[in-house]
Order: C-alpha cells, then sequence, then structure tokens
C-alpha cells in the first residue's frame, strides 16, 4: 500500500507541475552541462506504457511488478554496461486515446529510451505510428501479430507473444484431437478475426469444416442470444474472448448444456484472470492454447520460482493475502523485455538515441536461451516481421484445476513472415 | 435448433435481460425525477451489490442471505452518499456530474484495491435446468425474471399506495411546494437514493450468477441504463420499464436475424430516433 | 386583539440581489389582511419567507409568539400555516384526492373531512379521481385553496388567489375565502388589485421594493387618492 501511494503521488506531482517536471528532471541539464561525461554515466530510461487502472488492471497490476523485478536484478547486478535502469510507467486506463497519449508522454516528457508497451492492442495500435515517429523502440506486449503487421515500423516488436503461433500449433492439434467441424464464438474486434481468419484455412487444410462464425459485439453480458445460433453438429465451440465476460460465455455455454453436446477450445483469455477453482465448475472440460502455464507445477524452474516470488503469489499463481490472480500466460514477457533491451544494448553498444540503429539490427534475428533472462524458454526475435517466437503449452481444465497437457517447442519458421522491416531505413 | 425455438429462447433472454436492466433503469430514474441530477456513479451500485454479495456468499455460503442483506448495505451506502456527498452540490448540474463520477472511480477503485481486477463468479443458487424445445434454459434465470417482476410490481404499490410513496412523488412534481405542503422534502430524496441504490444493487447480485463479478461491472452496465432512461423519457417509470424490456427484447430478437452488431446498432439508431422525435421518451403522454 | 402572525425587519437575499428591505406587518386573529404592491415588489417573496421557502436572512418571524424564522422549513406549515401560491401549484401528476391527502403531516393536526371540504368546493367532489393537471384553472384555484384547508390551519397565506380567473369565477373564490375566515381563520393575502380586496378585507398594506410603505383600513386607502397612485397606479 505504502509503494503504491508513494508513486502515485509522485505521477500526480509531475503532472500538476506539467512542463516545469520535465524541465526540472534531471536529464536536459545533465546532459548539456555535463558533456559527455555525464552521458555515460546517465540512467537508461525504460518506460512502460501499462495498463494499470482499467479493464485490464488484473494484467497490468503484474506486468508492472515483473517490468519492475526485472530491472531491480539488472541494477543490483550495476546495471546495463556501466549504467544504471531507470523505470517510468505511464497509465494507459486501458484506453486507446489514453494509453496512445501517455505513450508520447513516456518518451517526451519522461525521457524514455525504450518503451514497454501495453498489452491491451486498442493503445497499441495507436502506439505503433507513435514510437516510429519519436524514433524510439517500443516492444509491444499485445500479442494481436494484425495490429504490428499493419502498423509496425523497425521501431516496433513484438515482445509478447504471438496469437498466430497459438493458431498454428493449437488448431491442428485440435482439429485432429477435439473434432473436425468447428464454429467460432469471438469478439467483434481485431483479436477475435486474427484467430478466426488464422484458423480456417489450418482446418479446412486439414479436412476439417467451419460450421458458422458468430461475432459478438465488445461488452456484451449476456450470451444466450447468440449461443442459440451455434449449430447442435458443432464438435468444437472455439472462443475467443478476455475478462468478466469470458466467464459470462463460459457459465453461460454450462448453463444450456454445450459443454455435454461439444468440445470448447478456446483462447487462453478466455482463463486469463480468474481462479478455475471458484467459479463453480463451469470451465471444466475446456481445452485453450497458451502461451505459458500459470501454475508452477508445469514451468518448475529457479528462475520461475523466483520471479513469482517477487510477485508473491503462490504455486497456483493467487496472490498471497491478496485478491489478485496472476495472468500466467503474459507476466513473463514484461519481464523479458526489460532483457531483450539489455541484450541488444550489449552487443550493439547502445549509448543513445543515435544508436538505435544498431540497437534495432542486433535485436532483429537474436535468438536467446532459456535461463535467468528469459524464463520462459528458448526463443527467437525473428528478423523480417519483428515476431518473437516461442513455446507455447495446450491446457486442459480437469477437477477445475488448469493442467497444461502439451508443450509445443517453437520451430524456427512456424508460418511465413507476412511483411519485411529490415528493409525499412531507421 | 428451428428458428421458432431459436427466436423463442432470445425473447425469454429478452425478459429476464430487460428486467435486470430495467431494475438498475428504475432506479436512476427515480433519482433523476427527484433532483434532476445524471448519477453517474449510479452503475457503481449495481456493482456493489454483487461485490458485497459475493463477500457474503464467500463467508456464510447462504445466497438468500446475501440476497437480501447485500442491496440493504448498498442502500445504506447509498444514503450517506446522498446526505454527505451530494446534496451541497445537488442544485448545481455540472457539479453533480463531476461529483458523482468522482464517486464511481473512488469506489471502483476501492473496490478493485480489497477485491482485485480477478473476476469471480457467483455459483447459482439452485442449479435447475428446465428444457424448452429441446435446449436446456437455466432455471435460476426464470427465477430472476419472476422475482424482479415482483420488485417492480411492489415498487409500484409502494409509490401508488403508502405515504412515502406519495411524498416521492409530489416531490418529483413539484419540491417547492412539496416542503410548502410538509412533506420533508430532503429525507424523502435521501430514501428515494436509497432506493435507487437497494434496486440496483439487487440487479447486480441477481445477475453475477448469469454473468460474473467484477470491479468494473458498473461501468458497462451504465450506457444500457442511460439508453433505457432516454428512450423511456427522463423521469418516467413506466417509460423506464417499457424500455429496457424494448431495448432487450429488440437485441434478442433481431439477432436471430442479423449479426450480433447490426442488432446492437439498432438499438442505437433507435436511441437517435427517440432522441430525435420524441425528446420526451418514446411513451411520453401528449399532454406534456 | 393578539396577532397570530408577525414578521419585524425581514431581509431576504436572492443569491446577491436583496430583495425584502425590512418588512415588517402583523396579522391578528380572524383578520384578512392584504398585501397590495405593484409586480415585482417582493409580495410573493414576502410570504415565501414566513414558509422558509425563501428563508429570511435577517429579523424575525413570529406565529402565534413563537419565532419560526430558523425553524426547518418543511415544519412551518405543519405548525397550521397553509399556503395557497401564485399559479396553484398543484400536483399535475397526483389525483385530486392525492392533492387533498398530501397536506395530512405528522399526527397533531386535526383535519378537516373531506365532507368539509365539499360544503366549501361541491364541484371537487365529483373531480376525486381526476389528475390535478387535467382540471380547469378554476378547480385548481379551489383545489389549491381546498388542499391547504384540509390540514386545518390557523393562517393562510393567499398569494394572488383571482389571478387569471373569470369574474365568475373570482367572485366565487372571493366568497369562499370570506366563508373561510368566518370559521375563524385568519388571511394573509397578496393581490395587485386594490379592487378585489377592499370589500373583504380589515387592514391593507402597501408595499414597493421590498418595504412596507403604508398601512390602513380599506376606506382610509379609498380616501388616499396620492398613496394609490404613488404605490399602485392609477387604476383603482
Ligand atoms: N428565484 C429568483 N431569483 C432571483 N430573483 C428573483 C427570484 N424570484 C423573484 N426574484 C426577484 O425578486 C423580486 C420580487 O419578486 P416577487 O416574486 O416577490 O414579486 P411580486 O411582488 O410577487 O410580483 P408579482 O406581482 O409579479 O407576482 C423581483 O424583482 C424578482 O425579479
Ligand atoms: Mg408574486
Amino acid at each position: 500500500m505504502e509503494k503504491k501511494k508513494k508513486r502515485i503521488s509522485r505521477r500526480r506531482f509531475l503532472k500538476a507541475m506539467g512542463t516545469g517536471a520535465a524541465l526540472l528532471s534531471a536529464e536536459p541539464f545533465v546532459r548539456p552541462l555535463g558533456g559527455f561525461w555525464a552521458q555515460e554515466r546517465s540512467p537508461i530510461i525504460i518506460g512502460h506504457q501499462c495498463d494499470y487502472t482499467g479493464f485490464l488492471a488484473g494484467w497490468g497490476y503484474w506486468m508492472d511488478m515483473a517490468a519492475k523485478y526485472a530491472i531491480k536484478l539488472i541494477n543490483d547486478a550495476g546495471g546495463i554496461a556501466g549504467r544504471k535502469v531507470e523505470y517510468v510507467m505511464e497509465d494507459t486506463a486501458s484506453d486507446p486515446a489514453t494509453g496512445t497519449r501517455k505513450l508520447r508522454s513516456l518518451i517526451q516528457r519522461l525521457n524514455a529510451d525504450f518503451v514497454i508497451g501495453c498489452i491491451h492492442a486498442g493503445p497499441a495500435t495507436g502506439s505503433l505510428p507513435v514510437a516510429k515517429e519519436l524514433k524510439t523502440v517500443y516492444f509491444m506486449q499485445s500479442s494481436s501479430d494484425e495490429v504490428i503487421t499493419k502498423f509496425g515500423s523497425r521501431y516496433t516488436f513484438m515482445g509478447g507473444g504471438v496469437e498466430l503461433s497459438k493458431i498454428n500449433y493449437g488448431v491442428p492439434w485440435a482439429v485432429k484431437n477435439l473434432g473436425k467441424k468447428f464454429t467460432f464464438c469471438a469478439y467483434d474486434m481485431a483479436w477475435g478475426y486474427t484467430h478466426v481468419n488464422g484458423s480456417t484455412p489450418i482446418i479446412e487444410k486439414m479436412g476439417g469444416k467451419v460450421l458458422d462464425k458468430i461475432f459478438i459485439p465488445l461488452g456484451t453480458k449476456d450470451f444466450y442470444p447468440y449461443l442459440g445460433k451455434i449449430p447442435p453438429e458443432t464438435e468444437v465451440l472455439y472462443g475467443v474472448f478476455s475478462g468478466p465476460p469470458a466467464l459470462g460465455f463460459l457459465t453461460q455455454t454450462y448453463e444450456i448444456g454445450l459443454h455435454k453436446k461439444m468440445k470448447r477450445y478456446v483462447d487462453v483469455g478466455v482463463m486469463e484472470g480468474f481462479n478455475t477453482e471458484k467459479i463453480g465448475g463451469v470451465a471444466e472440460d475446456c481445452w485453450y492454447m497458451t502461451f505459458f502455464p500459470r501454475r508452477l507445477k508445469f514451468k518448475d524452474t529457479e528462475h520461475v520460482r523466483n520471479l513469482r516470488k517477487a510477485l508473491n503469489v503462490d504455486e497456483e499463481g493467487v496472490e498471497i493475502g491478496g485478491p489478485q490472480v496472476l495472468c500466467g500466460s503474459r507476466y513473463w514477457a514484461a519481464y523479458e523485455n526489460v532483457f531483450w533491451i539489455k541484450r541488444a544494448i550489449e552487443k550493439s553498444g547502445w549509448k543513445s538515441k543515435k544508436d538505435n540503429a544498431a540497437f534495432i539490427e542486433a535485436l532483429e534475428g537474436m535468438c536467446v536461451k532459456e535461463g535467468l533472462e528469459f524464463i520462459q524458454g528458448d526463443k527467437c526475435m525473428r528478423a523480417k516481421d519483428h515476431f518473437i517466437l516461442h513455446d507455447l503449452w495446450m491446457g486442459h481444465i480437469e477437477n477445475n484445476k488448469m493442467e497444461e497437457k502439451t508443450k509445443f517447442s517453437f520451430k524456427e519458421e512456424p508460418f511465413p513472415p507476412a511483411v519485411d522491416y529490415t528493409k525499412e531505413k531507421v | 435448433m428451428g428458428i421458432e425455438v431459436h427466436l423463442f429462447m432470445n425473447m425469454m433472454n429478452g425478459l429476464v435481460w430487460g428486467l435486470i436492466i430495467a431494475l438498475i433503469a428504475l432506479g436512476l430514474v427515480l433519482i433523476f425525477g427527484l433532483i434532476k441530477i445524471l448519477n453517474i456513479s449510479h452503475g457503481e451500485f449495481y456493482m456493489l451489490g454483487a461485490i458485497f454479495g459475493w463477500y457474503l456468499i464467500q463467508y456464510t455460503q447462504n445466497f438468500w442471505l446475501a440476497l437480501v442483506l447485500s442491496p440493504l448495505l448498498v442502500a445504506a451506502i447509498g444514503l450517506f452518499i446522498e446526505w454527505g456527498i451530494l446534496r451541497p452540490t445537488e442544485d448545481k448540474p455540472i457539479k453533480t456530474l463531476i461529483v458523482t463520477l468522482g464517486i464511481s472511480l473512488i469506489l471502483q477503485y476501492t473496490v478493485y484495491w480489497f477485491y482485485g481486477g480477478s473476476p469471480q463468479r457467483i455459483v447459482e443458487p439452485f442449479q435447475y435446468h428446465l428444457t424448452l424445445f429441446g435446449s436446456g434454459y437455466s432455471g435460476y434465470r426464470i427465477f430472476v425474471a419472476i422475482l424482479s417482476m415482483a420488485v417492480i410490481a411492489l415498487l409500484g404499490l409502494f409509490l401508488q399506495k403508502t405515504r412515502i410513496g406519495l411524498w416521492i412523488r409530489a416531490v418529483k412534481q413539484d419540491q417547492e411546494m412539496a416542503i410548502a405542503v410538509g412533506i420533508p422534502t430532503k429525507k424523502v430524496i435521501m430514501i428515494t437514493f436509497a432506493l435507487g441504490s437497494f434496486l440496483a444493487a439487487l440487479g447486480g447480485i441477481l445477475a453475477a450468477p448469469i454473468f460474473s463479478v467484477d470491479f468494473l461491472m458498473g461501468l458497462e452496465i451504465l450506457p444500457t441504463a442511460f439508453m433505457v432512461v432516454i428512450i423511456g423519457g427522463p423521469g418516467n417509470l413506466m417509460g423506464a420499464l417499457g424500455a429496457s424490456i424494448l431495448i432487450a427484447e429488440l437485441e434478442g430478437i433481431s439477432s436471430v436475424f442479423v449479426s450480433p452488431t447490426i442488432s446492437r446498432v439498432l438499438s442505437l439508431v433507435l436511441m437517435s430516433i427517440v432522441l430525435l422525435k420524441r425528446p420526451e421518451g418514446i411513451f411520453s403522454r401528449a399532454r406534456r | 386583539m393578539d396577532s397570530i402572525l408577525n414578521l419585524q425587519e425581514i431581509h431576504t437575499f436572492y443569491g446577491k440581489s436583496h430583495i425584502l428591505h425590512g418588512i415588517t406587518l402583523a396579522v391578528h386573529e380572524n383578520e384578512i389582511v392584504c398585501l397590495l404592491g405593484r409586480n415585482g415588489v417582493g409580495k410573493t417573496t414576502t410570504l415565501k419567507s414566513i414558509m422558509g421557502l425563501t428563508p429570511a436572512n435577517r429579523g424575525n418571524i413570529f406565529f402565534q409568539g413563537r419565532d419560526i424564522t430558523r425553524i426547518q422549513d418543511y415544519l412551518i406549515p405543519r405548525l397550521g400555516i397553509g399556503y395557497v401560491p401564485q399559479g396553484r401549484h398543484i400536483f399535475p401528476d397526483l389525483t385530486v384526492r392525492e392533492n387533498l391527502k398530501i397536506g395530512i403531516v405528522g399526527n397533531k393536526v386535526q383535519v378537516k373531512t373531506y365532507e368539509e371540504i365539499f360544503s366549501y368546493f361541491p364541484i371537487l367532489r365529483e373531480r376525486l379521481n381526476q389528475l390535478g393537471g387535467t382540471l380547469s384553472g378554476g378547480e385548481q384555484q379551489m383545489l389549491a385553496l381546498a388542499r391547504a384547508l384540509v390540514p386545518n390551519p390557523t393562517l393562510i397565506l393567499l398569494d394572488e388567489p383571482t389571478e387569471g380567473l373569470m369574474p365568475r369565477m373570482a367572485k366565487l373564490v372571493v366568497e369562499i375565502i370570506q366563508k373561510i375566515n368566518r370559521t375563524g381563520v385568519s388571511i394573509l393575502w397578496v393581490e395587485q388589485k386594490l379592487v378585489t380586496v377592499t370589500e373583504v378585507s380589515h387592514r391593507i398594506h402597501l408595499i414597493s421594493k421590498g418595504r412596507v410603505e403604508y398601512q390602513g383600513t380599506p376606506g382610509e386607502l379609498i380616501q388616499n387618492r396620492e398613496i394609490q397612485l404613488r404605490y399602485i397606479g392609477v387604476k383603482v
């Protein structure tokens, strides 16, 4: 409580001071006065555009802590290339317009050298062009890969998992193991279309069939009117929702007995953020594809343990002495993105934004091994489309618990890149 | 599922959902009728109803107890908010807008602090599933519909038949004259505010087993509630009831034939037409 | 004679504008006292100040010897003061019956029966279940009077009760007021036209710019053409 209060009041203070605060912050003064010497010593500032309040608050809470913990580890070990790392955070309020504005604030007012983006695809969409305009490297944590292929640039990287990976690894498995006749039930938004459009050709190529695609408007609470449209011969009901409505989806499909007639196969967004043991069994027998298991036992390494300890969660991913539930599929990304920055700085000899070109070139195509810095597993930052390639898991709800059944180790080329950013000039 | 069955299911649903919205909108309309404020924080009473319900059920394992206690607790909070925070600003509309927005944020993030950002579920008090035309239908939803109708009928009786009900109607029509005939107007406003909070909270806990419980659920319901108020006519109780069911049925029925997003757009179109053609509400009487 | 109502140096403001500049007047038991003045001089404000609707900022108001200046607004009618406001202010969406019932508050008051009320206003008997807003202007005025009368007040404040009525209806209203007065109810009557009240009032106060400038009996006032000209205009 203390900590939170302090930070908020500090941010308030800065806000109230407006541009005055920017003048007061050490950077602009030290640089011209101290010249080249001060530049070496000044901290590297990592900004975090975080969904700290609003409907994704339950995510932002963890992303903020995970990023801070990574920075603490780095500073305790002497920083990056001898320079301390400073963390600045701005809250998107889970709102596209606010989030985009906050990115400008992070870069222009708080002088962030690099920015780790939010999970919400809305602010990310607006932020990608801003990152390019302000020549700042931006690690998008939204997994909506269409956003980065459409609006991205050489400055933007996907650092938080890729939806297309879930589709390319998960859907073939589902066609093989769950059934051939699919019906989609997805949010009427980019994320929903990514799944529907990405999965359909895979299903059809494997001899399966898509019976119906039901798009449901954002903000829908009552799914009954739409559930009635699901063709009864459906074998796999493919759900793409997140947050509270996702719980509504599980509840209502269960209520009308669809769970007995067909397999529910969902994006992990559906499961994320709530405790599956406390929802009265409505998620039972659901299959889900995830970037990372929430429960420790499915990836029990020293480094995962340490991060989870810093986040103060138990083995199940529930906050100790608190109400929050860990966003298991995502939290590792905020941590690892800090280390992508570290690796690329070390490889490129980056000193200031003037060296961004070298930084970007160093990052493009970089592959890393699992360890303290990359706890989720081996992975690569594919050069052309700036997609992160990583391991995935297929989970199943059994006795109200999330059980990760299958791990998919990532392949170098699971699907071809749709864009080539390496040709763009920095 | 045949189209008639689907249509029938959606009509049932429209009724259930419409009645829950009516509980929320009726409170909003009652309050607006009396003090002419747009209470942005009204959705939070709906949220608090579900949140308190969730906590009470955690501790007592008794849904029925929570169903009674939670709205009462929320009514007490409503009472306090009207008396302590709103009253000094009641005659300044812009101020009330800002103040109620502030109350809304404070309530949301106080709840976030204790309850967290994760949605939770309240399990239905009974698991009875009817089979309607070969498809499952939750018995709990039918219970919600019946209880909501009963509560709305009771509200009507309360307003028509009791002395406080008479006072509420009098204050709504002419506040100054109400004072001049000896009605304790301030207390009446306070009671009405509490009553409105009670209804919203009841809607919240009733809806909880169907949807989920989270700290922003009030924010999500508010646009629909306001839409109902606009279509039904500000301050018009019967209008609000009619509009709630109308909107829910419109979405339910139209979604059988068109895509869900278009059916959502339809209700917005309806609202625009009402705003342009009958700014007093679709059910307004010619007299005024 | 004891005074039932006593206003001493009443000052009232609307926000910053100073409307009443020290009104002093008294109503004695069984009297019909008239407050006469042009548009906008503060007649209505005086009545509202008594009712606590626009509370006096300075001065004192005594009712039956009790200082009521600072008591809560809604308690004032319960003391036995009926108010018939300018423009009647019937509750339009309440039935006539409800409009009558509404004044019955607190359990101390000895209320009048509907039969008593109908003896003054027979027309209301037929209208009992009609909405207040659907009555004619004259009927509404009757209802406003009846509503004030139900809780059995000792004093009634009337604000231009014949305003906008046909002459025949106006005459009827004046007669009823006199009848009520004869049962021992004192009356403070705000009026613009001297002619309406010369016959019925016991004393007349002339008010101008928030101040009582003259008082006397109707007979005295009729004699004094200069005062009439100065405070209520030429038309008598
Ligand atoms: N709510 C208000 N706010 C500000 N000024 C007001 C308000 N009500 C009345 N006034 C002003 O106070 C003055 C006295 O008004 P009041 O209604 O008491 O006059 P009146 O003597 O009853 O006039 P009339 O014969 O037209 O009814 C007027 O100048 C009027 O403009
Ligand atoms: Mg007047």
